[in-house]
């Protein structure tokens, strides 16, 4: 799981900084437009690390 | 050498039609591309499916079904790391760059470095990305050639001409608006071809469950081994990927830019964009190597033999599982993963040529642009006989997977640098960027005379002998001297004033929106109205970001809650043309015009196959 764990704290930590760069633009946001789009965004990520993650999981098992 | 040929018969039928169908889409696209707006940005009228359709023939590169097919086939499902580590810089990507250059008006990555930095740093980074795309192109038309020699026993530099020659017809004369709806063609079918076969070769196997216990616990993991072995290891290949990779491929690529920018806005680049990464890719990564997940199964069942050469498996297990016409399917689809990554490339060489080294030359000189279209076609000519030039240097390397790691790792992370600080932080200049890009570049030469330097930065990765060291984990080492020396140069000699910068950061878009709209934005597009198609006798402007005038009566611009001078998106109300059949205009208010109808210029309205009495769906936009 190092090589899980290794993606998504560098990766995470350029996605994190990537949405507070748009927040603080104003693209993103807690209600309306800014909603959706962090909705889409945070939620791609989870997808994505979820698949990730299970498939890796199941490996060592 | 000519080898012996897989394919004849039916196959070899299927290969022809298969060239003849690409030729023949170009060429009816190539009708459409009339001027510079389609030549460059296909005149911006696409919508988000058909870029994300065209987009991931793109990203399914020459060596996709060979290369991931190999390494499914030794490491497993692993072999998909590349397709799936994009995401991280989607919040930057989306919100950050792409409104930088799409209501920037910003045509080329080195036309950015213009506008924020000056002329010295457009040179470097110019200089920069013809060397990466043009070497690009050179492994795309080995690849290509490589694969047409083994499947057809043709010579490799007479498979390379011909996948050149075809490729160099179709762009060079119908540009951006070519290579989306070729690529859309060919994003379909190598798709349909890769799934179908994966989904035979489980079949194969003994279905869904003999396959995924043919895989073995080391092969079901989604991520390789953290630093062995050295040729396929984790840590190096997510520097060298998603990391510079990824800013190379989402913000550098100028064939995906312009994708992205032929668009017929911002709204339908995100919706493409996130159906790439959340759908299309992760259905590409099971295309390209699920032929190497079903060999590695059938070997541990027997029925393939273990010491089958990798880079032999996506042929083998297509010829093993498809019968005769489908292996055909199948090798086009290998074909048009090959040509819709070449054609990209070399519309985007074209439009670097064009935008960055003619232009400025002209304008040096008070001239104008003079014949542009045809510089761009004799550039994409020009380019394609490059590319096609450096296939003998590529064919020297032993492994085209190595020089391609080594080359993209090596040219990618100063640009990447300096284009993540050059949107992100308002004081990196002039000095900043030309130590990031000259100073990276120089230490990353450095690097191969001493691959030692790489060593604190190689999370354990082993060091081999020559050009193999550190193939993947350079990427790190560069990015962490180009961003050194950027940030080093900035804290001396940091950018004074801010002038134009504002709209080249990343920010508020209502800035951004401003300047694309020449007036203040509204919040929100307006209702949506549905007008008769009329023809006007004004002009359709050849500048890819002037949006044409199209007239109005006042009580249709009044229902559309527009102004005269506003901004409006107008598509055809047609459920098979509407993907393409579209463009933005400026309404004018004309008490002349006949009520219901949307005057446009004649020339626009037969480029894009709209005629008078059809029927449109208008929209005020920004």
């Amino acid at each position: 799981m190092l090589s899980f764990a290794y993606q998504e704290a560098v990766g995470g930590a350029v996605f994190v900084l990537g949405l507070i760069l748009a927040w603080r633009a104003g693209e993103v946001g807690l209600r309306g437009r800014g909603a959706r789009r962090l909705g889409v965004l945070v939620g791609g990520f989870l997808l994505l690390a979820g698949c990730q993650g299970l498939l890796q999981w199941l490996a060592t098992r | 050498m000519a080898g012996h040929p897989l394919i004849g018969g039916v196959d070899l039928l299927v290969l022809a039609l298969y060239f003849v169908a690409v030729l023949g889409a170009g060429a009816w696209a190539a009708r459409r591309s009339r001027g510079l707006a389609d030549f460059l940005l296909g005149g911006q009228r696409f919508s988000w499916w058909l870029v994300a359709f065209s987009c991931v023939a793109t990203v399914v590169g020459s060596y996709s079904f060979v290369k991931y097919s190999a390494a499914g086939f030794r490491y497993g499902l692993c072999s998909s790391q590349t397709y799936l580590n994009d995401w991280f810089w989607m919040p930057l990507w989306m919100l950050g760059w792409l409104p930088i250059v799409y209501w920037g008006r910003i045509t080329s990555v080195p036309e950015y470095f213009e506008r924020r930095f000056g002329g010295a740093v457009r040179r470097a980074a110019t200089l920069l990305l013809l060397v990466y795309l043009l070497g690009y192109l050179g492994i795309n038309f080995l690849t290509m050639g490589r694969a047409l020699e083994a499947l057809a026993g043709w010579p490799l530099l007479l498979s390379a001409g011909l996948a050149a020659l075809v490729c160099g017809v179709y762009v060079s004369h119908g540009g951006q608006t070519a290579v989306i709806f070729t690529d859309l063609f060919q994003g379909g079918l190598l798709l349909v071809a890769g799934l179908g076969l994966t989904v035979a070769g489980v079949i194969a196997v003994g279905g869904p469950s003999a396959f995924w216990e043919g895989l073995g616990a080391p092969g079901r993991a989604a991520l390789p081994p953290f630093a062995e072995p050295p040729e396929f290891n984790f840590v190096g290949i997510f520097w060298q990927d998603a990391m510079a990779g990824g800013v190379a491929f989402w913000f550098l690529n100028q064939g995906i830019l312009m994708r992205f920018l032929s668009a017929r806005s911002v709204r339908d680049a995100r919706r493409a964009a996130v159906f790439v990464l959340l759908v299309l890719m992760p259905l590409a990564a099971v295309a390209v190597s699920g032929a190497g997940w079903v060999g590695r199964a059938m070997a541990a069942r027997g029925i393939l033999d273990p010491a089958t050469p990798p880079s032999a498996v996506f042929v083998v297990v297509a010829e093993r599982v498809l019968p005769a016409g489908l292996f055909g399917l199948v090798t086009a689809a290998l074909v048009a993963a090959l040509m819709s990554t070449a054609d990209t490339l070399v519309n985007a060489v074209a439009t670097i040529v064009l935008v960055d080294v003619w232009r400025p030359w002209r304008s040096r000189r008070d001239r104008d642009g003079g014949p542009e279209l045809l510089v761009a076609r004799l550039a994409s000519v020009g380019a394609t006989a490059l590319g096609f030039a450096l296939v003998p240097l590529f064919a020297s390397y032993g492994s085209i997977y190595r020089a391609h790691g080594a080359f993209t790792a090596a040219i990618t992370p100063p640009l990447a640098v300096a284009l993540v600080l050059g949107i992100t932080w308002r004081r990196f200049g002039r000095a900043g960027a030309l130590a990031t890009l000259v100073g990276g570049t120089a230490a990353i030469a450095l690097s191969f005379a001493f691959p030692g330097l790489v060593a604190p930065f190689a999370h354990g990765v082993r060091l081999e002998a020559g050009v193999k060291a550190y193939t993947y984990v350079r990427a790190l080492y560069g990015l962490a001297v180009s961003a050194a020396l950027g940030i080093g140069a900035t804290l001396l000699w940091p950018a004074s004033g801010v002038g134009p910068a504002g709209v080249l950061l990343v920010g508020p878009a209502r800035e951004k929106l401003r300047a694309f709209k020449g007036r203040p934005p509204r919040p929100g597009p307006g209702p949506a109205r549905y007008l008769v198609a009329g023809a006007s006798g004004g002009p359709a402007p050849a500048d890819p970001w002037t949006p044409p005038d199209v007239a109005l009566h006042p009580s249709d611009l009044a229902a559309l809650g527009a102004e005269d001078g506003d901004l409006a998106l107008v598509v055809r109300a047609h459920p098979l043309y509407s993907g393409w059949q579209g463009f933005r205009g400026r309404v004018r208010l004309a008490p002349d015009a006949p009520p219901g109808t949307l005057l446009a210029p004649r020339e626009l309205l037969r480029r894009l196959g709209i005629f008078p009495g059809h029927r449109l769906r208008v929209t005020r936009e920004l």
